[in-house]
C-alpha cells in the first residue's frame, strides 16, 4: 500500500493461484466463523506484511465498506470479511486516494461486485468538492471454477466502472 | 437574533469579521431543539453552526494572508475545506447559499499559489474505535447503530480511535489533509504569487480566478521540430523536450473580474521558484 497514486485508468490483469480454499487456510481465516463465511462468494482480505505491523491489516475505511456491502441490494451477492472483530485492524495512512480491500469473488457475482463498488465510489466523489479527481485503487481476485485472475484497478475513481466494463466488452 | 434572523445573517454577509455571539446562541437554540425531540431543527442549527465556521476561518486566512502569516492562512484554508467537507452532505448550497461556493472556490484557487508540495503523513494501525454520540465501543459485526457523518441531537457523528499503534512517518504530496507542511532546515519558502495577489486582493469578497495555462519556455521559441533541442542533450527538439513536456511551464493568471481598472496594479508576467535560496 502506498500513499499517492498518479494513474488515470490503469487497468492490470494477471493470472492467479489465489482461490477460496487458499483462503480459508489462512492463519488469519477466523475459524469462529467459519461456516457464514464459507457461505460468502465475495470476500474481504486483509495485507499482510505492512512494515512493522505484526498482524494483517484492512486499508482505512474497510469498516465503512464492510458495512455498505452488507447493507447492498442483492439477493446473489454474499459478502463478508476474513477477519474476526478482535483481529480487525485498520491501516492509517491519511492520503487522499482510496485503497480498497483486497478482495476475493466467484465470477458469477463479478458484475454486481463491480456495480458495487462503483456505487460505493460515487458516494465518495459526492462527498467532495471536485476540485481534484478522486484517486482509487482496487485489488479483485476473480474466480472462475478451478482458474483465478487478479483484477488491478488504479486510477480516477469515476473511471472504474467504465475501465472494467470496456475490458469485460473485449472479454480480456 | 432568532435562528431566522441569524441565517439571513449569514446568507447575506459580507463583512470583515462576524458577530461573535452567534455560536454562542446556536448553541442555546441547539438545546432547546434536542430538549423538544426536534432533531430537524437540531440539524439545521449544526448546519448554520458549519456555515459560520466556514466564513469564519476563510475572513481570519484572508486576515492572516494580509499580514503575510503564510502558514496560519493555510491552516484556517484547509480547516474551512475540512468544515465545507463536513457539510456538503447536510446542506444543498449550489446558487451561493451562504456565499458558500464561492469560498470554496477562492479556497481551491488560493491554495494553488502556495508554494507547499510535500507533507508529512502519518502511518498507524488502529485496533479499537468508539462512537463519538453513544460512547459505545464499535466492532465490525457489533455497531451501535449511528452511522459515521450523520447529525444526531444537533452533534456530527465520528469515530473515536483509540489503541493506535504508530509505524512510520511518510513524506508525501497528497495527504487527506495538509496542515503537516515540511519546512526544511535552512530553506525558506517563496510566497511571491501570494504577496502579488495581495497587492490588489483588497476585500475578502473581491471576485477572481485563477488560470493555469502551459506556455513555451523562451529558449524554445522559434524552435522547429527538427532542430537540435534546446536543452543541449544532442536529440532533435520532437524527440526531446516537446515529446516530455520539459519545454513549457505553468503560467498563473489572476484575473481580477470586477475591479476598477483606474486603482488596478496590473503586474508583467514574472518567474519564480519555489524556495527562496
Amino acid at each position: 500500500m502506498i500513499h499517492e497514486s498518479d494513474k488515470v485508468n490503469d487497468l492490470v490483469i494477471t493470472e492467479s493461484d489465489l482461490n477460496f480454499q487458499k483462503i480459508y487456510s489462512k492463519p488469519y481465516f477466523p475459524k469462529g466463523l467459519e461456516e457464514d463465511l464459507k457461505k460468502a462468494n465475495l470476500l474481504l482480505l486483509p495485507y499482510e506484511g505492512f512494515k512493522t505491523t505484526k498482524g494483517p491489516v484492512f486499508p482505512e475505511q474497510t469498516m465503512e465498506f464492510y458495512k455498505f456491502i452488507k447493507n447492498y441490494d442483492s439477493n446473489k451477492l454474499i459478502g463478508d470479511i476474513c477477519i474476526s472483530d478482535e483481529d480487525y485492524a485498520e491501516l492509517e495512512l491519511h492520503a487522499d486516494l482510496i485503497t480498497l480491500s483486497s478482495m476475493i469473488v466467484t465470477m458469477g457475482v463479478l458484475p454486481i461486485a463491480t456495480g458495487l463498488i462503483a456505487n460505493y465510489l460515487y458516494q465518495k466523489i459526492q462527498e467532495r468538492n471536485h476540485k481534484t479527481d478522486l484517486k482509487v485503487k482496487v485489488n479483485i481476485t476473480v474466480v472462475d471454477g478451478d482458474k483465478s485472475k487478479n483484477i488491478f484497478y488504479e486510477g480516477d475513481a469515476e473511471k472504474f466502472e467504465e475501465t472494467l466494463k470496456t475490458a469485460n466488452e473485449f472479454n480480456i | 437574533m432568532d435562528i431566522l434572523q441569524i441565517s439571513k445573517y449569514l446568507q447575506y454577509f459580507k463583512g470583515i469579521k462576524l458577530n461573535k455571539d452567534i455560536l454562542d446562541q446556536l448553541s442555546e437554540f441547539k438545546k432547546i431543539a434536542v430538549n423538544k425531540g426536534d432533531q430537524e431543527e437540531a440539524k439545521n442549527i449544526w448546519c448554520l453552526e458549519q456555515v459560520y465556521k466556514v466564513i469564519n476561518h476563510f475572513l481570519t486566512a484572508y486576515k492572516q494572508l494580509e499580514k503575510k502569516e503564510y502558514y496560519s492562512a493555510w491552516c484556517k484554508l484547509e480547516r474551512a475545506d475540512i468544515e465545507l467537507h463536513f457539510l456538503r452532505r447536510h446542506l444543498d448550497y449550489s446558487g451561493n447559499k451562504y456565499g458558500l461556493e464561492f469560498i470554496e472556490n477562492i479556497i481551491n484557487q488560493l491554495q494553488k499559489l502556495f508554494p507547499y508540495q510535500v507533507f508529512s503523513s502519518r502511518e498507524s494501525t488502529v485496533k479499537k474505535w468508539r462512537c463519538s454520540i453513544c460512547n459505545q465501543v464499535i466492532s465490525l459485526r457489533n455497531s451501535c447503530g449511528h452511522e459515521i457523518g450523520e447529525i444526531y441531537n444537533g452533534e456530527q457523528c465520528f469515530r473515536i480511535a483509540e489503541d493506535i499503534e504508530f509505524h512510520g512517518i511518510a513524506i508525501v504530496t497528497n495527504p487527506f489533509d495538509k496542515f503537516a507542511v515540511l519546512f526544511p532546515e535552512g530553506k525558506e519558502y517563496n510566497y511571491a504569487m501570494l504577496e502579488n495577489l495581495m497587492k490588489n486582493w483588497t476585500n475578502p469578497y473581491d471576485k477572481w480566478e485563477l488560470h493555469i495555462v502551459l506556455d513555451l519556455n523562451e529558449e524554445f521559441k522559434g524552435l522547429g521540430r527538427n532542430d537540435p533541442c534546446a536543452c543541449n542533450s544532442g536529440e532533435k527538439y520532437k524527440n526531446c523536450c516537446l515529446r516530455t513536456g520539459e519545454d513549457k511551464h505553468e503560467h498563473y493568471k489572476i484575473l481580477f473580474l470586477e475591479k476598477d481598472l483606474k486603482n488596478f496594479k496590473r503586474q508583467r508576467k514574472q518567474s519564480f521558484k519555489t524556495w527562496k535560496n
